[in-house]
C-alpha cells in the first residue's frame, strides 16, 4: 500500500475509531472495572454439570488442573490484555477446535466473566457469563498481548 | 452506541464480502461518480477474482462520448483499526478513438462503514477525493445490449462472452438438456458436512452450505442431469451421519460425487498422513476421540470405492495439530449467490466429460485455515470462484480441473496472505488429482 494512500484513508477514515473499544461487547466494562482477576489452568474439554465432581474445582464448567497466583501488577495486565481490542480479530475465523489451557476469570461483586482461553496455533477465546446465559468465541490474533501476559505468568520462576 | 457499532461492524462484513478477501468471480458491478468539474463517469467493474479485474469507464467530456479500460487490483488492509479495501487501478486505454488526451485511472476505496466507495486520481491531493453516487451489483435483468455497448464495442471479445453470459446472444440458446451429450441417468450427489451451530465458526459454515447447494444445484440444472443432495449439519453434525450418508451412498458409473467438509479440522500429535482429521462435533462439551473425528482420506477412498465416475472430495478445515495422539492404533488415515451464467460447453467438459477422483484440503500439514462469518471458509469460497472462472463465457481456455485446483489453493492462499488479510496465517492447500478425460 503506498504511504500516500495511507494518508489519505486516515482522512476519510476520521470519526471511525469511536467504537473500537467497545468492539468485544458489553462485558468490557465488568473486565476494566474488576475487583479480581484468577488465573487457572484447565482442562481442554469443559465438563457438563451432571458429570462434575465434588473433589474437583470447575471454572465454567472447565476442570481446574491448576491454580496460578498472580500479583496485582500481573492482573492488570492481563484485564488490559484481555480488552484490548488489537489482541482480536473480529472477522476472521481458524477453522481449528478449540483446546482450552487456561481460564481468566474476572469478578466484581457477585458478577463473573471467564475468559477460557484455548492458545496457538488455535488461538481463540471464550467469554462465558456466570450466568451460562450468554456466550461468546472470540478469536485470538497471531501476536496477542493476552497469550504473551499468560505465558509471562506461568513461566516465571518459583520462589521455595 | 453499541448499536451503532454492531451495524457499524456488519456494514464492514459486508462490504468486505464484496471486498478484499472475497470477490466474487465473473460478477459485474456498477458505479456511478462525478468529478469537481461535474462530469458524470459510470463504471462498469468487471471482477474475475480478487486479484484479477478490470473497469470500462465512460463519460461525456468536450462533447465526445468516451470510454475507457483500467485494469484493477485489490489490497486490503487494517488502518487506526479500521478495516479497508483499495481497488488500484492502473493501465489506463481508451476504448474509444476519438478525444484520447489520457485519463488518470481511479482508486476505489471501500471503508468498513460506507455503502458507497471513495475514488481518486491523486492519492497526493485529499481535495481530489470524491464520494461516488452509487455502487450495486448488477443483475441479470439489468443488463442488455444497450447496456453492454455503453462500455464496449461490437467486436470485443468481452462483450461477445457477457452477450452470451446473459442469455443476449440468441443464437447461443438451445434447448437443455443438451440432446448430443449423454446425460441421461446421470446424477450429481452433493454431500455437504458442514458444523452451521457451533459458536466460532457456525456463520460461516451456513453460509457456505448455502452457497455450495446454490451452486451445484444450477450446474446439474444446466446440464439436465438429475441432483440429489445430502446435509449433515446443525445437531446431527456427527461422525455417524456422516458414516451413515455414505453407506447410503450408491453412485452409478456414469455419476458425479461431490463431498464437501466445512468445520473444524485438525491433526493428531503422532499423525503421519497429510489429510486433516475432520472434527464431527457440534458442541464443546464433546472431547474430541476416535467417535468424534473422521479422516478425510477415509472419506476419500470410501467415495472413490463407490465406483462413480468423478468423485471430488474437498475439505475446508484446519490442518494444525492438537496435542492428543491419535486414539487409533497402527493404522493412519487419514454473498455470494450463484448466477447460473454457465458455458455449457464448458460445464459439460468439466463435469460429462471427466473421470476420476479429486481430493483437497484447505491447509498444509500444521496450518489453519481460515473464514469469515459473512462469507465463508476461503477455501471454499476460492473453490466456487474459481469453478465460475473455469466455466465462464469470458475464460477463453479449456475448462480443466487441474486447473480449478490450482486456482482453489492459490485464491485461498491469496486470501490469508499478510496483504489480504492483516491477522491471518498463510494457508497453503494440498490436493491429490487423478481426473482424465472419459473415453
Amino acid at each position: 500500500m503506498p504511504k500516500l494512500f495511507m494518508c489519505l484513508l486516515s482522512v476519510v477514515l476520521l470519526g471511525s475509531k469511536s467504537c473500537s473499544s467497545k468492539a468485544l461487547g458489553d462485558f468490557v466494562n465488568l473486565l476494566k472495572t474488576s475487583d479480581k482477576v484468577e488465573l487457572f489452568a484447565v482442562e481442554a474439554f469443559p465438563t457438563a454439570a451432571q458429570e462434575q465432581t465434588l473433589d474437583a474445582t470447575y471454572v465454567a464448567d472447565y476442570k481446574v488442573s491448576e491454580f496460578i497466583p498472580t500479583d496485582p501488577a500481573e492482573a492488570t495486565a492481563l484485564t488490559l490484555a484481555a480488552v484490548d481490542v488489537k489482541n482480536f480479530d473480529l472477522i476472521n475465523v481458524k477453522n481449528c477446535p478449540f483446546m482450552a489451557k487456561y481460564a481468566l476469570r474476572f469478578s466484581k461483586g457477585k458478577d463473573r466473566v471467564t475468559m477460557v482461553i484455548s492458545p496457538a496455533p488455535c488461538g481463540k477465546a471464550r467469554m462465558i457469563f456466570a450466568s451460562g446465559a450468554k456466550e461468546r468465541s472470540l478469536e485470538l490474533t497471531q501476536e496477542n498481548n493476552l497469550e504473551a501476559a499468560i505465558q509471562k505468568i506461568v513461566s516465571k520462576p518459583l520462589i521455595k | 452506541m453499541r448499536k451503532q457499532c454492531l451495524t457499524r461492524a456488519l456494514t464492514i462484513l459486508a462490504v468486505l464480502c464484496f471486498a478484499a478477501h472475497l470477490l466474487p468471480a465473473q460478477d459485474l458491478f456498477e458505479i456511478k461518480f462525478t468529478d469537481k468539474l461535474n462530469v458524470k463517469y459510470k463504471g462498469l467493474l468487471v471482477i474475475f477474482n480478487d486479484s484479477k479485474m478490470y473497469m470500462r469507464v465512460a463519460y461525456n467530456a468536450e462533447n465526445m462520448y468516451k470510454v475507457v479500460n483500467v485494469d484493477y487490483k485489490s489490497e486490503h488492509g487494517k488502518t487506526d483499526g479500521s478495516e479497508y479495501l483499495v481497488l488500484l487501478g492502473s493501465n489506463p486505454k481508451f476504448i474509444t478513438a476519438a478525444g484520447q488526451y489520457g485519463y488518470n485511472p481511479d482508486h476505489i476505496i471501500f471503508l468498513q462503514d460506507m455503502d458507497k466507495p471513495y475514488l481518486t486520481d491523486d492519492p497526493n491531493d485529499t481535495s481530489k477525493l470524491l464520494h461516488a453516487d452509487s455502487f450495486k451489483a448488477l443483475t441479470k435483468q439489468e443488463i442488455n445490449d444497450a447496456y453492454l455497448r455503453e462500455f464496449y464495442s461490437s467486436n470485443e471479445p468481452d462483450y461477445l462472452a457477457l452477450r452470451k453470459m446473459f442469455g443476449i446472444d440468441l443464437s447461443t440458446l438451445r434447448l437443455k438438456p443438451n440432446v448430443n451429450t449423454n446425460t441421461t441417468g446421470t446424477t450429481l450427489h452433493l454431500i455437504i458436512a458442514a458444523n452451521t451451530s457451533i459458536g466460532d465458526i457456525g456463520m460461516s459454515c451456513s453460509r457456505d452450505q448455502s452457497s455450495l447447494t446454490a451452486e451445484f444445484k444450477g450446474i446439474a440444472s444446466s446440464l439436465g442431469i438429475s441432483y440429489k443432495q445430502y446435509l449433515v449439519n446443525g445437531d446431527n453434525f456427527t461422525k455417524a451421519a456422516v458414516q451413515n450418508t455414505l453407506n447410503g451412498l450408491y453412485p452409478g458409473s456414469n455419476d458425479i460425487v461431490i463431498f464437501v467438509y466445512r468445520g473444524h479440522g485438525f491433526r493428531w500429535n503422532n499423525q503421519q498422513g497429510a489429510w486433516p482429521q475432520l472434527d464431527m462435533r457440534s458442541s464443546p462439551y464433546t472431547r474430541i476421540g476416535e467417535n468424534t473425528a473422521l479422516d478425510l482420506d477415509y472419506v476419500f477412498k470410501t467415495i472413490k470405492g463407490k465406483g462413480g465416475r468423478l468423485n471430488i472430495v474437498l475439505g475446508d478445515c484446519c490442518n494444525s495439530t492438537i496435542d492428543i495422539p491419535s486414539p487409533l492404533t497402527g493404522s493412519e488415515f487419514l454473498a455470494m449467490q450463484a448466477n447460473n451464467n454457465y458455458n455449457d460447453d464448458k460445464l459439460r467438459a468439466l463435469f460429462m466429460n471427466t473421470k476420476g477422483n479429486l481430493l483437497a484440503t484447505a491447509a498444509s500439514p500444521g496450518e489453519v485455515s481460515w473464514a469469515n462469518n459473512a462469507n465463508g471458509g476461503f477455501f471454499t469460497v476460492s473453490f466456487l470462484q474459481s469453478l465460475r472462472e473455469e466455466i465462464s463465457y469470458m475464460r477463453e481456455d479449456p475448462a480443466d480441473w487441474r486447473d480449478l485446483i490450482n486456482n482453489t489453493v492459490s485464491g485461498a492462499r491469496r486470501k490469508s496472505s499478510k496483504g489480504v488479510c492483516s491477522n491471518c496465517t498463510l494457508q497453503n492447500g494440498i490436493y491429490h488429482y487423478d481426473v482424465t478425460p472419459k473415453n
